[in-house]
């Protein structure tokens, strides 16, 4: 039998294990919403970590938070930043459709956190309140728009874009190398006319070039943040001047430009600009597909094939055909493409230009 | 899809889809991030040209003979590149028997080299 504790909400009296950091809201939740297995995206413990210690910043600075509290919450938060407690954000991706529930789980691991560090009673929402001050100035309706558009942006900037760069500049370099290989062109994967090997990756390493400026274009509206608004844009309990002061806070913790939606309905009724640099995705992952296919093309073979590349012999082929090599990057590589793009877009021929066409 | 489905799915002040766009961002972010680094430390750089059978294909190209058609017209080019096929010979051999130009004129211009850039023969 699990040890358990205590925890209330507006709704009443909610048993949580013993050993875990989160409150009532966050156990109604898992309660109701186990569906699955996909769990909120880690990178959201971590933007909702810098959300929370941006706004306990903005709002000590503007004489809302006390020092205690204000101490207390960027401890906890810094604490989450450092990889610490992220067993304890267990809800579903398939919940409430605003994510308030995560919102709450954050509040309450912050608050519980700080009760430890303050040694009062876990559940006891001292001295640091889960709404009052963990989730001040703040609605769910603007701190989740506003953590999903920080995880975005920063995994873009910080693992995305570097990996889609370093791409392009390895296939740039062979490019250079073989830019005087005069090889075959192909059309309709029919014989055309020359062409060289560089200019041919060449080709590959402008596509790269072209994405990587459609998702920094994509970006500038991800920097957009929603804070501020609260629950419906108006900043109803948001202090004047939040808005600004926690989206300038982000911009120092992140290293990225972000800054306060200079139209707040915008951005809390829709959120186009995900929609955009989702579309940014989608339209690399049909340049990596286009890239992987004419390498297994040109690599095809060794005896029987088009034979004009050779590629590195990574793993054993087969299981019953000695010495098979196979392009399995290429394969990877098109099938999270595939992944990508939906099930439906796959039977989308026209995506796939092979070669020269 | 999934995201522009989530991103459609705001009804007056808020959209009801939010985990479910975030989701799949962060999956698709990962999957590419994974994808492009595997592919280029695994594949790109490792990856190297088949010299003899690249120029192997070159020698053999009928399509070379594109390079005759401002010279001698698109027609005869059409039939020398025709006449090579239909009798297994090479484009050089094809254009000397049907005596559209002579072998300095073949030689000077059917050069792959000089057609990977901007070139039209005279």
């Amino acid at each position: 039998m699990t040890e358990v504790r205590r925890e209330t909400d507006s709704l009443g009296v909610v048993e949580v294990p013993a050993d875990k950091l989160w409150g009532a809201q966050t156990q109604r939740s898992l309660e109701h919403f186990s569906i699955g297995h996909d769990l909120i995206p880690r990178e959201m413990i971590t933007a909702y970590a810098i959300l929370k210690k941006a706004a306990a910043n903005a709002n000590h600075a503007g004489g809302r938070l006390d020092d205690r509290a204000h101490r207390l919450i960027v401890q906890a938060c810094d604490e989450i930043l450092a990889g610490q407690h992220h067993d304890m954000f267990p809800l579903h991706v398939w919940m409430t459709g605003s994510g308030t529930q995560f919102n709450m789980n954050v509040n309450e691991v912050v608050s519980n956190r700080c009760c430890q560090f303050a040694g009062t009673a876990l559940g006891s929402k001292t001295p640091v309140h889960p709404n009052d001050h963990v989730n001040m100035s703040q609605s769910s309706n603007d701190s989740f728009p506003s953590a999903m558009y920080i995880a975005a942006a920063v995994n873009a900037k910080g693992r995305l874009l570097p990996a889609v760069t370093g791409l392009r500049d390895a296939i740039a370099a062979k490019a250079e190398q073989w830019k005087d290989i005069v090889k075959i062109g192909r059309t309709h994967m029919q014989d055309a006319t020359p062409i060289t090997l560089g200019q041919e990756w060449f080709g590959y390493a402008g596509m790269l070039g072209d994405n990587i400026e459609r998702i920094e274009d994509a970006l500038k509206g991800v920097y957009r943040l929603a804070l501020g608004g609260t629950a419906v844009g108006t900043g109803i309990n948001a202090a004047p001047g939040f808005a600004e002061a926690v989206a300038a806070e982000i911009t120092k913790l992140t290293g990225l430009p972000f800054l306060s939606a200079p139209n707040k309905f915008t951005v809390k009724g829709a959120h186009d600009a995900l929609v955009q640099l989702s579309g940014t995705f989608r339209t690399l992952a049909v340049s990596l597909y286009k890239i992987a296919n004419d390498i297994r093309l040109m690599s095809c073979g060794p005896r029987a094939g088009f034979e004009e590349l050779q590629i590195p012999e990574n793993e054993p082929g087969s299981s019953i055909m000695p010495g098979k090599v196979n392009p399995t990057q290429a394969e990877a590589l098109s099938a999270s493409d595939g992944q990508r793009r939906g099930g439906r877009l796959r039977r989308r021929r026209r995506l796939s230009g092979d070669e020269r066409l | 899809m999934a995201v522009g489905f989530g991103g459609a799915g705001g009804y007056l002040e808020m959209n009801v889809y939010k985990p479910l766009m975030i989701f799949n961002i962060t999956h698709s972010m990962t999957i590419i991030s994974g994808g492009c680094t595997n592919f280029r430390k695994f594949l790109i750089e490792g990856t190297k040209p088949n010299l003899k059978k690249i120029k192997e294909y070159v020698d053999r190209s009928l399509m070379l003979v594109t390079a005759l058609s401002p010279v001698i017209g698109y027609d005869k080019a059409s039939e020398i590149a025709h006449y090579a096929l239909d009798n297994d010979l090479t484009l050089k051999a094809a254009a000397l028997k049907l005596g559209f130009v002579t072998e300095e004129v073949f030689d000077r211009v059917v050069d792959p080299a000089k057609m990977v850039r901007p070139y039209v023969a005279e």
